[in-house]
């Protein structure tokens, strides 16, 4: 583990990833002392007004400081991100751990229900999941994260099948330990690798696919200042205002570049050292 | 007559093989298909074959992780795939080939040795400190070795660490499946050395399991030859090289470099091994026995006693 | 006898992140016209690394190799890669080791060695197929026009092997180099792969370079035999020479571990000491620290090779004083 750790510090693109994740990562625990205005405060003598030096990025269209905005946006996105991953990951580990290790009809019913799960494209699940439960924070994170669950199901199932071959597994079994015990001490940590180099990439795909369904204003509900839902409105004012697309925009590709950027480093840094090792 | 430790009684194993579209036609592999085995307290039992003779499947078996087709395995008289299975099971320790997947490459030595000694019911971490001390030495590993990971060994070292953790829980018997085939020849002598004194030693019943005549010749006190899924003979180890009967036996023998043994009266197989899928009627070596008669062809030989502890299953005797 | 092919100083380096691999470090022998030579070793002895390099089949970008390889009076390290394309197969030839991966499962065994024929010496599609099935009922496959048109899987790992004999013989090369080519065979079976190789090289006049880590098989076929240790070679001599008067502890060593019938239950002598890493060797003589006989001479200085008794080479300290020195 130390190992990894002090590998991936020294990758180029896990530097500049970790630089850019943590930068935004202060910022929304940060946002309350760091942001100037209070972001839900509307001024709509200052409606529409481009970045200055009172407003660095600008108001939007009743007057909020977008900077303020953008600080406290970023917990929306950064929690929505690591809620559904989290939920998509620990669900799908869990079954992808029991079908692989336990097989049979248990196997071949999960196999199947994933087949059916990954055949749906996950945007369109995240949204009949938002039509069917109805907008809100953790009807959020639910229809995004059961868009995951079937990931880490393939990817832990092809794992535990490969340890679950070897001898060490065997000679655990012939110690009389329970299957439990073998499952958590042997082969979790074999499979922990791949799972931590897809959820890092998932949290980007998550905090894309929120802000896609707050651009369709079924995400988070206004007035908060999600940077999807802060991208649907300022869809109006494209021409006259663009500051307002831009800044939410661009704060979206920089979280997800940073994601991917961690993501794509640590498959690197493990890839080769598994083959070493 | 040393009591009988381990006892296999009309054993088999098949193995379902798929063909034919949707796979409806449904062909068995007969990786084992009607075995009787003693093996006595005490004694080290080499077990001898080539590739699909069903040896490795057998001693699956017997360790107690395959359950049999048919069959009854009965340590101390009592079955080990019946109700009594978790007392049992951890008398019979099974040390596989392969030293690189016979170790969690994630945990270091002494982990390893701890999760055996506390799963044969240690608790105290002085009692398991001191048993891992103990452990290494016996198997002539130096202290320093229990901070290390597999991949930090050599293929020798890893092995004698596999055979630690065997012997953490004190099994009463051990199954060594070509332990040594993946090693070096300096090596190999090594841990053959090691086999022989810990179960000097500890008293150890062992059934070893190799392709290796010389190495199998060497170190067992009888031998079973095992050909397509049947023992064709049991005999003990001094005779294997004085008193062959078998022809299968005599063509394995007559197949080795002179450097390990001068055969006088050779035998040559015909043609190549049948499939454990189709097996031949009657003896299972008819097809390929230069002594081949008709009633080979019908009739399925027993295993019949010839001499002291000498067991042949051919129609010439 | 003539040389057919003399190995000079040969040095073959591997160049990783942080260090060099010495594989072969220093070898030099000479094969000759007719004659069977089993280079023999352990793991790391560097005996593979030797095969290939003569064959030029190793990477260049992270191989060094330093030295000579005459064959034929040229040397094989000066060729270009399409001068040494027109001397494998029809000069020399390699069995790998494994033969399942060394076949095409995508093709039909019969393909695969009309495709030789065909690229090598330009026979029709017809001729090609004609003299494969020659081939392959010269290496003994039965029903061999049926076989022709079956698939790797579909054969045995024997019946694969004589396949790729059949590949390597085509062309009646002049070296034949084959990387253990019953390791994973058998014990029955390496007996008659065995024999079938030994018969053709004889049948052919060729000179055959077989690399294996068994004494057992290097005795039972060669005419000359070479320990290699580390990199080194550490003794050459006839099989006769070898086995019965080895001169090299290392040599010793290796024949009193092995289990033989007539030692029942006596010890076998194990080597003490594992196998050195080949980026750090042992200074002076490889072999010293597990040398039961090493003195302090054996740390400092490295052994010549020197010849005890004509073609019987050694290098060891033990036998430094004697005869004339290696040239």
């Amino acid at each position: 583990m130390n190992e990894v750790v002090r590998l991936l510090l020294r990758h180029r693109g896990a530097q500049i990833g970790l630089c850019i994740l943590l930068t935004i990562i202060s910022m929304a625990l940060l946002a309350d002392v760091l942001a100037p205005y209070d972001p839900y405060k509307a001024n709509l003598r200052d409606a529409l007004k481009p970045p200055s030096l009172d407003h660095p990025m600008g108001t939007d269209e009743i007057g909020r400081d977008i900077l303020s905005r953008i600080m406290y946006g970023a917990r929306f996105s950064l929690f929505i991100a690591f809620a559904s991953v989290a939920m998509g990951a620990i669900i799908g580990v869990s079954i992808g751990l029991l079908s692989g290790y336990y097989g049979g009809w248990i196997d071949y019913v999960v196999q199947r229900m994933t087949d059916i799960l990954l055949a749906l494209p996950g945007v369109v699940l995240a949204l009949a999941l938002v039509a069917v439960l109805g907008p809100g924070l953790t009807n959020l994170i639910v229809a995004v994260g059961i868009g995951f669950i079937p990931v880490y199901i393939r990817i832990v199932r092809g794992v535990t099948l490969q340890v679950k071959a070897m001898e060490y597994v065997t000679a655990a079994e012939m110690l009389g330990l329970s299957s439990l015990r073998v499952l958590f001490k042997h082969i979790l940590p074999n499979v922990f690798p791949s799972v931590m180099v897809q959820v890092t990439l998932h949290l980007g795909s998550a905090v894309l696919a929120a802000a896609g369904l707050g651009f369709l204003g079924l995400g988070v509900q206004p007035p908060n200042p999600e940077w999807g839902a802060m991208i649907g409105t300022g869809r109006n004012y494209i021409f006259r205002a663009p500051h307002l697309i831009i800044f939410p925009g661009l704060s979206l590709f920089l979280v997800v570049l940073g994601f991917n950027l961690l993501g794509a480093a640590l498959r690197e840094v493990l890839d080769p050292r598994l083959r070493r090792g | 007559m040393p009591e009988v430790l381990i006892e296999g009684i009309n054993l088999h194993k098949y193995f379902p093989v798929k063909e034919g579209l949707l796979g409806l036609k449904k062909l068995w592999l007969k990786a084992v298909d009607g075995v009787n085995i003693r093996i006595h307290k005490g004694e080290m039992l080499g077990l001898v074959g080539e590739s699909g003779s069903g040896k490795s499947t057998l001693g699956r078996m017997l360790a107690g992780i395959l359950k049999p087709t048919r069959g009854v395995i009965r340590y101390r008289g009592k079955d080990v795939y019946g109700h009594e299975y978790r007392l049992i099971r951890k008398k019979i320790q099974l040390i596989f080939q392969n030293p690189d997947s016979s170790l969690n490459p994630r945990m270091r030595i002494k982990d390893v040795l701890e999760e055996a000694i506390r799963a044969g019911g240690v608790k105290e971490k002085d009692t398991v400190e001191s048993r891992i001390m103990e452990l290494l030495r016996d198997v002539g590993l130096g202290q320093d070795v229990a901070m290390k990971y597999p991949h930090q060994l050599s293929g020798g070292m890893k092995q004698r660490a596999a055979i630690a953790r065997a012997l953490a829980v004190n099994p009463d018997f051990i199954i060594a499946d070509e332990i040594v085939s993946a090693l070096d020849v300096s090596v190999k002598a090594q841990i053959l050395n090691l086999m022989v004194d810990l179960q000097e030693k500890f008293g150890l019943t062992c059934l070893f399991i190799s392709h290796d005549i010389p190495v199998v010749g060497y170190i067992s006190d009888r031998i079973a030859v095992m050909y397509l899924g049947k023992i064709m003979e049991v005999l003990p180890a001094d005779k294997l090289f004085e008193e062959p009967l078998h022809p299968y036996t005599r063509a394995l023998l007559s197949s080795m470099p002179s450097l390990y043994f001068n055969c006088d009266d050779k035998v040559i197989l015909k043609g190549e091994i049948p499939s454990p899928v189709n097996p031949p009627m009657g003896c299972r070596l008819s097809t390929r026995c230069p002594f081949a008669k008709g009633i080979c062809r019908r009739v399925e030989p027993e295993l019949k006693r010839i001499g002291n502890e000498h067991f042949v299953a051919c129609h010439l005797y | 006898m003539n040389s057919l092919l003399k190995v000079n100083d040969l040095k073959v380096h591997y160049l990783l992140a942080n260090s060099v691999v010495r594989a072969v470090d220093g070898v030099t022998f000479d094969l000759k016209e007719n004659e069977i030579f089993s280079l023999v070793g352990e793991s790391g002895s560097g005996k593979s690394t030797l095969a290939y390099a003569i064959a030029r089949l190793l990477d260049s970008s992270y191989v060094r190799i330093y030295g000579e390889i005459i064959f034929n009076g040229i040397n094989l390290l000066e060729l270009s890669e399409i001068e040494m394309e027109k001397i494998r197969g029809n000069l020399i030839s390699m069995i790998p080791q494994d033969s399942s991966a060394a076949l095409n499962p995508a093709y039909t065994v019969g393909e695969q060695i009309a495709e030789v024929l065909r690229y090598k010496k330009g026979l029709s599609h017809k001729e090609a197929r004609d003299l494969s099935i020659e081939l392959m009922k010269k290496v003994g496959i039965p029903d061999a026009e049926k076989r022709y048109l079956d698939y790797p899987h579909q054969l045995s790992g024997g019946m694969n092997q004589r396949v790729v004999i059949a590949i390597a013989m085509a062309l009646k090369p002049r070296l034949i180099i084959a990387d253990e080519p019953t390791s994973a065979l058998d014990v029955t079976v390496q007996a008659r792969i065995l024999e079938l190789l030994t018969g053709l090289v004889k049948e052919y006049g060729s000179t055959m370079l077989l690399i294996t880590h068994d004494l057992g098989v290097a005795a039972e076929v060669s005419d000359r035999i070479g320990v290699m240790y580390a990199g080194k070679l550490m003794e050459i001599g006839s099989k006769e020479e070898i086995l019965e008067k080895p001169l090299h502890p290392y040599t010793q060593a290796l024949l009193h571990a092995v289990p033989r019938f007539h030692k029942k239950k006596r010890r076998l002598k194990p080597i003490a000491g594992m196998v050195p890493n080949l980026s750090s060797p042992p200074s002076g003589c490889r072999f010293h620290p597990r040398c039961p006989y090493r003195s302090k001479g054996c740390i400092l200085q490295e052994p010549l090779m020197v010849e005890v008794e004509p073609g019987h080479w050694v290098s060891c300290n033990l036998h430094a004083m004697e005869a004339s020195y290696h040239a």
